[in-house]
């Protein structure tokens, strides 16, 4: 089980967003490096999970099922956001100068 | 870091599927102990029930800070025997028979274990189903954008 890591995509994000301000400004680079954070904890949980389950015979059957459950609304919802701030950047990639 | 509100959904419905797993496994150890005539107290084997009890906002409150503490309106099953007189039985053939041929059997009632079994069975689906539902309807929520 190899799963993409969404942190590598965080660093990327958090080098160029310190290159255009300091850290402790709200944007929406900061909102959605949280959101990655977030959906890679939740993977990595889900992961471990499945791993003491599956490889170590620890943990309980609902209980991966469970992480599995709220990694995949956590990275449907981090889909979501990034289609949406896509879509901005197209839209405002049309505006005639 | 604290989870959202929807994700405690899910650790709910966790909890009563661990509740129930709890319990099968208790009707399970009932079944299997039904004819149990001296254990290592030498008493005949003794019935045991889970009780449910709800995590309440107050005890999720002092747990806090400690880690892997569950939601409030989550259930616990905690594990007590059941009182009461053992049924005796006439069968002077048993090791274990007294004087006058009787056997004191468990207060184990198969057929009660049974429908206990139907009911954990069927409780176990409907939080299935309240996870799998509030699943769908988070799904749907994503859609709104579109």
């Amino acid at each position: 089980m190899s799963p993409l890591d969404v942190s590598q995509v965080r660093s990327l994000l958090e080098q160029a967003q310190q290159g255009v301000k300091g850290q402790a400004t709200p944007s929406p680079a900061r909102e959605f490096s949280d959101l990655l954070a977030e959906t890679s904890a939740q993977q990595k949980g889900a992961e471990k999970a499945f791993e003491d389950y599956a490889l170590s015979g620890k943990g309980e059957l609902h209980d991966v099922m469970t992480q599995m459950a709220k990694a995949d609304v956590t990275f449907k919802f981090l889909l979501e956001v990034r289609n949406k701030l896509t879509d901005a950047w197209t839209e405002l990639s049309r505006l005639q100068v | 870091m604290s989870e959202s509100l929807s994700m405690q959904v899910f650790d709910i419905s966790a909890s009563a599927l661990a509740a129930e797993r709890t319990r099968l496994a208790v009707i399970s150890q009932n079944i299997a102990n039904a004819q149990v005539t001296k254990g290592a107290d030498g008493e005949p084997y003794r019935r045991h029930k889970v009780v449910f009890r709800s995590v309440l906002e107050d005890e999720v409150k002092r747990r806090s800070g400690q880690g892997g503490a569950l939601p409030a309106g989550a259930v616990r099953v905690d594990i007590a025997k059941v009182p009461g007189d053992f049924e005796s039985v006439k069968d002077p053939s048993h090791p274990h028979a007294d004087a006058l041929g009787m056997v004191r059997m468990p207060n184990v009632n198969v057929i009660d274990e049974m429908v206990d079994m139907v009911d954990a069975s069927r409780t176990y689906e409907a939080n299935l189903s309240a996870l799998r539902t509030w699943k769908q309807m988070l799904a749907r929520t994503l859609e709104m954008t579109r």
